[in-house]
């Protein structure tokens, strides 16, 4: 039998489908892109299968691991393709997740509309029980009012169902006694119970997360299914593994039991390579920037860690804005969303000032400049007009850009309202959308303590490293990283993260009300709980728990996420535990408020499976070559320092080699994106390949 | 400085401004303990020029600040302690005529130096805990019974703070740890703010910001008198009664004139009921901005809120009426008629704006419920929760359900009101029939019911619940043949009762609100028949309500509904 050396990463995009297969003994990669298939994404990825066995003989029977992730849920999500739902919750309470939490998202807009819930009330039931907030059974759940609720839900072709109570995360007792019933009698109907998906205090957050997890599972699991089949078909019989949006992969049978864990897999692997890139580059603070079509996301690491948050929302259906999405409070990377892309179109205001997005020109008809009928200017075509991307070179020449129309629409709905020349006008739409981005960036990284001048940026995705220096400069960012393969960092994200699970647990106790036996007892069963979720550790790997505790003073609505001690059982653990939390307050925010209680809200434990050897890339070849080899050109570009067009050098990224050293403006092209550098700064390729930019000052 | 900024500038360098208050309140967002401020969005930060015309404010801060924060450095200015300020210097006041309407709202102003100059001002508001005085009553006859007034005073000098004025809060309030926390925490707010604004000024090569704030309110006043002179001149006025009011024996009448003219709009309140000896007196500055939030909302929402947005708009009321009230009125509970005048001005412009406006709301005025008590180990609670009524219909849409209007605030869970107070929420569910039928329908309101569960027997005495809310004796008036909204009922163990006023529960007593849903717009016979059956399969409305209200026939079979009007409706017969 031959060795296991291939390990494959795959990950579905809203256009193409990439591949990352990396052989870890050779340290051969191997990458493919093929074109989405919405209809049947699943046949993409089989096809990249194939046209990498073309090249490497046996590829599947020799493939140890493959890592996918998946846009199937976020888009059974946005387009409600999912499964038909239905709801079983405590008596009185059906309507909590169409209640929300009764606030407008934008104060001045009278016509907001909010997304309808996607469990129908008339497919919401209920059942008589209650459970106090200490988890006592105050009124004992009335099981012989079920088979009705099974007829009836059967009768209306329901596939599956999600199952919250009130308290359930102090007591699960009548969940689970409903998770039996149904099993029993309706074994065809899927079950999603919350003291699985979410047992955390907050009914909506609770019910609107579960019900997710029930509205896609049916769906994921039948996708799943055919893709271990087919590449069981192809001899496969290694792991298969998914990416969680935690940026933790997870076993296929763990994502089919919780498939709301799995909403952004692509970005969160993106967000796993920016940390796995700062980290061997030295870089412990970074900002992830990934700059596409429509949006651009941004995540802190901090401290070697992307932030990760159980507050989330996708589907948003308003301008991106906070509250007008589906609640998911799963851990999720902390990623910040804009309707800031390449596609945002630029137009004058009733103020008579600039703005720009978050109305987008999309993929079709798109920017002008892709010449398919677009007429309003938009990012890209600024881009274009300042000298950043070429017309003869943009998808590696896949596509030729128009300028005559694109400068046309910039003069006529951007320079001329404005008094300004044509090319000022399109400095204006590219320095817009970077602020526009470096604002919402600073608000994001203000409300999460990061300090943005001890950041570095790495940057990637079609338009990130476009915009990554001005924005850069803007939030004054001391470097910014560029690393090789910035269009395919999602699939090769998948093979730098480790196996992972997330448990959490509500208590809400203070400090002074609980002892250290009991808080150890809580974080054991947190542990084993993650543990059993987690397939056998194997040799080459060993298992670590990460103990959190969120915690807060009684009376303030925000907690911190402290991380607990090795052992709590010690007489003094928790004056440590107390001091922690002062300590992280105090960095925060600079003061304490040291005679108010303290209070624990949530204990959290993640196991994860840390491999012995770590993934490598391999480093770019040595050979001497001079920069000058790698320059393809000259061309004039804008300069906003000189306010002038400056004829400057265009790099060829392929030819950059380890050690070259060049000084911006500059320009360096790769088949997905290019790098601009439009001011003097000092651009470095470092030895895993990437370019590393000093930034300097706006 | 003669420079003259370009177009491009000022968006970047606005931009940039809202994105320094904004930062500058997370903090203050994150670590108070008044949850009027998480909860209620009932805070702002502030940016001003060394004139003291407003460049900024924060994005998410309650409509109840709009109409005030523009005047409040002004106010500060008139003052003699600003003759001399120093670098370190914060002031403080909660003077309601001063700054913004009631003595709980304490204002923190910080100038913020460039150069050894005063370049600005950085301002901060926040609605806290309590500043002493009565707890939650509308029963204060006058300001005196409201607790602690500060007039202008330094609370810092030259970054000392100045004791005695800490002192005196101390000694005045509940909680005071609590309380001079967040005042800190509003100092170091504005600290932030100003530390970002010299930033920019320094990356901008700006040397003052008057050259910025002349062209944000230039240009916002423009566009705000563009917005009004594509109106039609004219006079509108509407009216209404507050009947059901704090057991006055009057009903507080409130009277509006608007009158649009070329590009300004003046609303007039000539006629409104004098001041009342009871905590809902309003003073100007609140009255101007529960005015000014309308008009821009239905007018000019986008742009961000300054000094130009309200200089078309002229607001007037009788000095020593119930919405310019004197000193020293009581006005705690002013939003009880503040909140009323969204309605009332919506109703004037219905027939100028009727694409862009609201029928009238359930959730209007504020919902709350207040729950206070003791255990017996001495431990207290005091615990606010909000729950709101549908939301009026608009032009074109549904009205949403259970949503706040004209204030923002957000409902506080069922299971972390069950944690923080002895108290069990029975059931919490949108009401079927709540809202008024029209061709769009009012969103749904609620019904929820509290109790003091039997098993409570470690508490010391009653648990003290007061619940503000109900219309007041105003109806939930549809629009344009749209229907009303309910009315609103509450009981005591099942029998009726006011609202307004504290109750003493004891385990086993049960208190249940019906909170009305807003009211329609437009004949509902000409309702789209798929929407009224969707009603129907939701619950919300029966099968015979859809044939008796909008002539829909609905077949349980497929779902589906379809109009039959009724022979004496047909036309031509």
């Amino acid at each position: 039998m031959q060795d296991k050396v291939f390990r494959i990463g795959c990950d579905i995009g809203g256009t193409f489908t990439d591949f990352v297969a990396v052989n870890r003994e050779t340290g051969e990669t191997s990458v493919e892109k093929v074109l989405t298939t919405p209809a049947r994404p699943a046949d993409a990825i089989l096809t990249g299968f194939d046209k990498i066995a073309e090249t490497q003989k046996d590829f599947m029977s020799r493939s140890e691991l493959i890592v996918h992730g998946t846009t199937l849920v976020i888009n059974a999500l946005i387009e409600r393709k999912g499964n038909k739902t239905a709801l079983i919750t405590t008596r009185g309470f059906k309507d909590v997740l169409e209640t929300r939490n009764e606030l407008r998202y934008d104060v001045y807009d009278l016509q907001i509309e909010l997304p309808k819930p996607l469990v129908p009330r008339a497919l919401r039931f209920e059942v008589t029980q209650r459970t106090t907030k200490e988890g006592q059974n105050a009124i004992d759940l009335e099981e012989g009012e079920l088979a009705g609720i099974v007829e009836e839900i059967r009768a209306q072709g329901v596939e599956t169902v999600a199952v919250c109570f009130l308290h359930s995360y102090a007591n699960n007792e009548h969940e689970k006694r409903v998770g039996a019933y149904l099993k029993k009698h309706a074994p065809e109907i899927e079950v999603s119970l919350s003291c699985e998906v979410l047992p955390e205090i907050n009914e909506y957050k609770r019910v609107s997360t579960t019900s997710v997890n029930a509205y896609v599972k049916p769906k994921v699991q039948q996708y799943l299914q055919e893709i271990s089949q087919e590449a069981a078909n192809r001899s496969f019989d290694g792991d298969f593994f998914i990416m969680q949006s935690s940026s933790g992969i997870a076993s296929e049978a763990n994502a089919r039991q919780f498939p709301a864990r799995i909403v952004e897999s692509g970005p969160a692997a993106g967000v796993a390579l920016a940390q796995w890139w700062g980290e061997k580059s030295g870089l412990k603070n970074v900002l992830a920037f990934d700059m596409g079509g429509t949006t651009a996301k941004l995540c802190a690491i901090d401290n070697g860690e992307a932030l990760v948050t159980n507050e989330y929302e996708t589907a948003r259906v308003y301008h991106f804005k906070t509250g007008s999405g589906i609640s998911i409070n799963v851990p999720v990377v902390d990623l910040l969303e804009i309707g800031a892309g390449g596609g945002s179109i630029a137009h004058i205001d009733t103020l008579g000032l600039l703005k720009v997005g978050p109305e987008s020109a999309g993929a079709s008809p798109g920017p002008v400049c892709y010449g398919l009928g677009g007429s309003r200017p938009a990012v890209t075509d600024a881009d274009l007009a300042l000298g950043y991307l070429s017309a003869e070179y943009f998808l590696g020449s896949s596509m030729k850009l128009v300028i005559d129309d694109t400068m046309e629409a910039i003069r006529r709905d951007v320079a001329t309202p404005l008094g300004v020349d044509v090319i000022e006008g399109a400095y204006g739409i590219h320095n817009l959308v970077n602020e526009n981005m470096a604002a919402a960036a600073r608000l994001h990284l203000a409300e999460r303590s990061v300090d943005t001048t001890s950041i570095s940026m790495i940057a990637y995705g079609g338009a990130g490293p476009v915009h990554a220096f001005g924005v850069a400069r803007k939030l004054g960012c001391k470097f910014l990283l560029v690393p090789r393969y910035a269009g395919l960092v999602s699939a090769l994200g998948m093979l730098v993260a480790n196996v992972s699970m997330d448990t959490s647990r509500s208590l809400k106790v203070t400090l002074a009300n609980t002892s250290g036996e009991e808080l150890e007892n809580e974080l054991q069963a947190l542990q084993h709980a993650a543990q059993s979720s987690l397939p056998n550790v194997g040799e080459g790997g060993v298992l670590r728990f990460h103990r959190r505790a969120r915690m807060k003073y009684v009376g303030q609505g925000h907690s911190l996420e402290i991380v607990m001690p090795d052992v709590l059982s010690t007489p003094s653990a928790l004056e440590d535990v107390w001091q922690r939390y002062q300590d992280e307050y105090k960095r925060l925010y600079g003061r304490n408020d040291a005679d108010v209680e303290v209070e624990i809200e949530t204990l959290k434990v993640i196991a994860e499976i840390v491999p012995e050897h770590d993934f490598t890339l391999p480093l770019l070849p040595v050979d001497g070559t001079p920069v000058e080899a790698a320059i393809k050109g000259t061309r004039m570009i804008y300069v906003p320092g000189r306010k002038e067009m400056v004829e400057c050098k265009i790099y060829d990224r392929y030819k950059l080699r380890v050690g070259h050293k060049f000084t911006g403006p500059a320009i360096i092209e790769e088949r997905e994106t290019s790098t601009v550098v439009n001011d003097e700064a000092d651009i470095l390729v470092d030895e895993m390949g990437a370019l590393v930019i000093t930034v300097g000052k706006e | 400085m003669s420079y003259k900024l370009s177009p491009i500038e000022v968006e970047i360098l606005w931009k940039r401004a809202i994105s320094a208050v904004d930062e500058a309140v997370t903090a203050l967002v994150k670590t108070s303990y008044s949850s009027v401020i998480r909860d209620f969005h009932d805070y702002a930060c502030a940016v001003f020029d060394s004139e003291g015309r407003m460049i900024a404010q924060s994005t998410h801060s309650t409509p109840g600040l709009l109409g005030i924060l523009p005047f409040t450095i002004p106010n500060f200015l008139k003052h003699k302690v600003m003759d001399q300020l120093s670098p370190g210097d914060v002031l403080v006041t909660n003077d309601p005529w001063l700054a913004s309407g009631h003595l709980i709202d304490i204002t923190v102003a910080t100038p913020i130096f460039r150069k050894d100059r005063i370049c600005g001002f950085a301002l901060c508001v926040v609605h806290h805990l309590n500043v002493g005085g009565r707890l939650t009553t509308l029963a204060s006859r006058d300001i005196y019974e409201e607790g602690l007034k500060l007039p202008i005073t330094h609370l810092y000098r030259a970054g000392e703070p100045v004791e005695a004025v800490f002192d005196i809060i101390r000694a005045n309030v509940r909680e005071p740890d609590k309380v001079i926390g967040d005042i800190r925490a509003q100092v170091s707010s504005n600290h932030a703010a100003a530390q970002k604004i010299v930033a920019m000024m320094d990356v901008s090569g700006l040397d003052a910001l008057e050259p910025l704030s002349e062209e944000i309110i230039t240009r916002s006043e423009k566009s705000m008198r563009n917005a009004i002179a594509a109106l039609p001149d004219g006079e509108y006025t509407q009216h209404l009664d507050l009947s059901e009011l704090a057991d006055l024996p009057e009903p507080v009448h409130l009277e509006l004139t608007v009158r649009i003219s070329g590009d300004e709009i003046h609303l007039d309140y000539s006629g409104s009921s004098p001041q009342v000896f009871r905590a809902i007196n309003v003073t100007l500055n609140m009255t101007r901005s529960y005015s000014v939030y309308p008009i821009k909302c239905i007018l000019d929402p986008t742009v961000p809120n300054n000094e130009g947005c309200l200089r078309p708009i002229r607001i007037t009321a009788p000095e020593g009426s119930v919405l310019n009230a004197q000193f020293p009125a009581a006005t705690w509970g002013r939003t009880i008629v503040a909140h009323m005048l969204p309605e009332l001005i919506i109703r004037a412009m219905a027939k100028v704006t009727p694409d862009r406006i609201v029928a009238p709301s359930g959730a209007t005025p504020l919902w709350f419920g207040n729950f206070a008590g003791r255990y017996k180990d001495g431990r207290t609670f005091y615990v606010i929760s909000c729950f709101n009524g549908g939301m009026g219909a608009r032009a074109g849409r549904d009205g949403l359900s259970t949503i706040c209007f004209p204030a923002n605030v957000a409902s506080v869970p069922v299971e972390v009101v069950e944690s923080d107070a002895a108290i069990r929420i029975t059931h919490k569910m949108l009401a079927p029939g709540s809202f008024g039928a029209g061709k769009y329908r009012g969103g749904a309101g609620q019904l929820i019911g509290f109790e003091v569960p039997m098993e409570m027997t470690d508490l010391d005495g009653p648990v003290l619940v007061s619940i503000r809310g109900g219309r007041l004796g105003v109806p939930i008036s549809g629009l344009f043949g749209g229907k009303d909204g309910c009315a609103v009922s509450a009981t005591l163990n099942g029998k009726s009762v006011p609202l307004g006023t504290a109750y003493d529960l004891y385990p086993g007593d049960r208190i249940e609100v019906l909170v009305p849903g807003g009211a329609g717009y437009g004949e509902p016979l000409e309702r789209d028949e798929e929407l009224v059956a969707e009603d129907v399969r939701n619950g919300f409305i029966s099968a015979e309500e859809a044939f008796e209200t909008y002539a829909v026939v609905f077949d349980p079979l497929t779902g589906q509904g379809k109009r039959e009007l009724k022979a004496e409706l047909r036309v031509g017969t």
